[in-house]
């Protein structure tokens, strides 16, 4: 402890900030908490805490249904990502590099999706579905619907991210490339894209997430057989939380955790330190 | 358009292949000069220019919406020149050079590089490169990728690239930097690695847009004379863009001086110095003293103009007479009584002690109103006929007494001291 002047008003006050992080981070993270606790609960019903067990952990790989939900939940976001990323960068290059009528009117509209609430997307896209499934029964509620659903959410965020990014790039860069003989293929590919990356990186990594956590969106275009996590999760605790799902759950937190450091990293710019 | 630089434009994009080709075969940079890339043998390193013009504009405007950057420009770059573009911010030398690099194109006339129209073919076909202002390195790549960039992108054989790579980097003058990134270099180091990444293409016209702006006097200095060592050396053709008088006057064999789009005059250095052609030459480069005056009369040498300070005595170069054709770089001579402007530099007026002898031919009276001591010289402000002048009197030798403020000294300078101004 300090021994200065008036250590008393600062030594208090040092504790009262403190106080008051562990009472901000107790209301942000101690129900996530409650879940890790209760998945290691043996009580089968109820909160009440009957001993410690890992059970829970070990019947997960057992159940079919949410092995089924998590292979659909990941390829759902994995090609979701994958089509809004190379969607929105091309979106993001073509509007900042190039203007065309309309392209204003295109950039004021991109962050129109963020805000619209997710439930009046996911009524639209019910419309929609409706409709294509007379199209194509491939078009109906189901996988197909769901990417689509997921790209419409992803891709306007990842053009705002990879825009935001274009927009710190030196044109002379690109400039400089052509001068030395490169194709706009080539200066794209070797000196646009490295530049961007760290961009591409961050926006999929969003939409990965966000992808892998919707439930509106998922729900309103679902289909037989195109059950998701959030999906499943729902259902089984519209019939009682069991322990499993809070198994489940703490194996997502783990998963966010992983996928929250996982980004630091890519945000991270090697290229750009001083 | 000419036709023929139309049928020429195929050439344009074989040009680089024969180029590598045969540059392939050669040991040293030295000798892949203009001339080798141009097979014309005789790889000679002269720095004396070619009759051969390496780039013609003519008549290039730009306009971005209502602003208009260049206005009609023509102009002619010889081989193995360096020439200067010389003008304040805003004057579109920039453009210009843009123009000439194919990122801009111009929306009428056009320009011709090595006699070949260049309307319509895109920057990786010219056989220019660039050195930007912002060196624009690539900041994910090394030094080393920096330099090959150009060659990697045109496919060459990795031995090949290493070669040159090695080449360039011993040319500028970087050592043990090939696996630094751009962000780790000095400024200094970054131009020299900007230079060396255009130079290994070896191009016909080097670019430079203000290469030494952002670096301090001393480093600008030393650079400016590495510069142009490597331009006589290489027979290169340079077109440099600078707002620097001094730059431009140090490094270039021509410059061209530019104003609001258009380019006032052509010259070498000492051209544009000592017979300004317009106000804002004569101004822009160094000080100067204008005097207004009526043309009274003229010979085949000597034009006589009547001012506030007297009768005036001018060396004339135009032809003897109104009537008489015209030389294509000489002037019609005014007509009687016609208001024109005389140009004369403050280091050619000549001062001595007024002692009351008679005035003779540009000769005048005047009040010293304020003396400055500069080193190696003395600065005056003199008044005479209500006019302000400006005379610098260097210290050659005789140790006089500088002149006092109130003093009034008799003016003198030669006829060839003064200058016709157009405008």
């Amino acid at each position: 402890m300090k021994s200065s002047g008036l250590p008393n008003v600062s030594w208090f006050r040092g504790r009262l900030a403190t106080a008051w992080a562990v009472v901000v981070y107790l209301f942000l993270y101690a129900p996530l908490a409650m879940i890790l606790l209760q998945s290691f609960n043996s009580a089968r019903y109820g909160t009440k805490w009957h001993g410690f067990t890992t059970q829970w952990y070990r019947n997960l790989p057992a159940n079919e249904s949410v092995w089924e939900a998590c292979v659909n939940s990941l390829w759902l976001a994995g090609s979701s990502t994958l089509v809004a990323t190379a969607l929105g960068t091309a979106l993001a290059y073509g509007l900042s590099r190039h203007w065309f009528p309309g392209s204003d009117t295109v950039l004021r509209l991109l962050p129109l999706t963020v805000f619209i609430p997710d439930i009046l997307l996911g009524v639209a896209l019910l419309l929609v579905v409706g409709l294509l499934q007379q199209v194509h029964a491939v078009l109906g509620p189901g996988m197909t619907a769901m990417l689509i659903g997921h790209v419409t959410f992803q891709l306007p965020l990842v053009a705002l991210v990879v825009r935001a990014r274009m927009a710190t790039l030196d044109p002379a860069l690109e400039e400089a490339a052509m001068d030395l003989g490169a194709t706009r293929w080539q200066t794209f590919r070797h000196v646009t894209l490295p530049l961007l990356q760290p961009g591409i990186g961050a926006a999929a990594l969003l939409a990965f997430t966000l992808s892998l956590d919707d439930f509106i969106v998922s729900f309103c275009t679902t289909g037989p057989g195109a059950t998701t996590l959030p999906i499943w999760i729902y259902a089984s605790a519209k019939r009682g939380l069991s322990p499993e799902v809070h198994a489940l759950s703490s194996v997502l937190v783990m998963a966010a955790v992983a996928l929250t450091v996982a980004l630091r990293l890519v945000q991270k710019k090697p290229w750009f330190s001083t | 358009m000419p036709p023929e630089g139309r049928l020429a434009t195929p050439s344009v994009s074989a040009a680089p292949i024969g180029k590598f080709v045969e540059c392939a075969t050669n040991e040293d940079v030295q000798s892949l000069s203009v001339d080798g890339i141009l097979a014309e043998g005789g790889a000679e390193t002269e720095p004396e220019p070619c009759a051969l013009p390496a780039v013609e504009c003519w008549n290039l405007a730009r306009r971005f919406g209502d602003v208009t950057a260049l206005d009609g420009v023509s102009l002619t770059v010889y081989r193995g020149e360096f020439f200067s573009l010389l003008g304040p911010s805003g004057c579109g030398k920039t453009t210009l050079l843009r123009l000439l690099a194919g990122l801009d194109a111009p929306n009428s006339g056009y320009i011709r590089l090595l006699g070949v129209d260049m309307t319509g073919v895109p920057p990786q076909q010219r056989p220019v490169n660039t050195v930007f202002q912002s060196y624009a390195l690539f900041p994910h790549l090394t030094v080393y990728e920096n330099v090959a960039f150009g060659l990697r992108m045109k496919r060459l054989p990795e031995p090949m690239v290493e070669r040159k790579v090695r080449e360039a980097l011993a040319l500028t003058r970087i050592h043990g930097l090939e696996q630094r990134k751009p962000a780790e270099l000095s400024g200094g180091q970054q131009q020299r690695v900007a230079l060396a990444r255009a130079l290994v293409n070896e191009p016909a016209v080097l670019l430079l847009d203000e290469p030494l702006g952002a670096l301090d006097v001393h480093l600008r200095k030393q650079l400016q004379t590495e510069l142009r060592q490597m331009q006589r050396r290489l027979g290169l053709t340079f077109i440099h863009v600078t707002h620097d008088q001094e730059e431009a006057f140090t490094l270039s064999d021509r410059i061209a001086v530019m104003r609001a789009g258009r380019i006032e005059q052509v010259g070498t250095p000492r051209q544009l110095y000592e017979q300004p052609r317009t106000r804002f030459v004569a101004q822009f480069l160094g000080h100067c003293n204008l005097i207004d005056g009526t043309a009274v009369g003229w010979s085949a040498d000597r034009l006589l103009v009547q001012t506030a300070l007297g009768l005036m005595e001018v060396a004339w170069t135009g032809s003897a007479s109104p009537t008489l054709p015209v030389a294509a770089d000489r002037r019609p001579p005014p007509t009687r009584g016609q208001q024109l402007t005389l140009a004369v530099r403050p280091e050619r007026i000549r001062m001595r002690p007024d002692q009351g002898a008679g005035l003779g031919v540009n000769t005048f009276r005047a009040v010293v109103e304020e003396a400055l001591y500069l080193g190696a010289s003395i600065e005056y402000r003199l008044r005479s006929a209500g006019q302000l002048l400006t005379v610098l009197e260097g210290r050659n030798g005789h140790e006089t007494v500088p002149y006092a403020t109130g003093e009034q000294v008799l003016c003198a300078f030669s006829p060839t001291a003064l200058t016709l101004l157009d405008d």
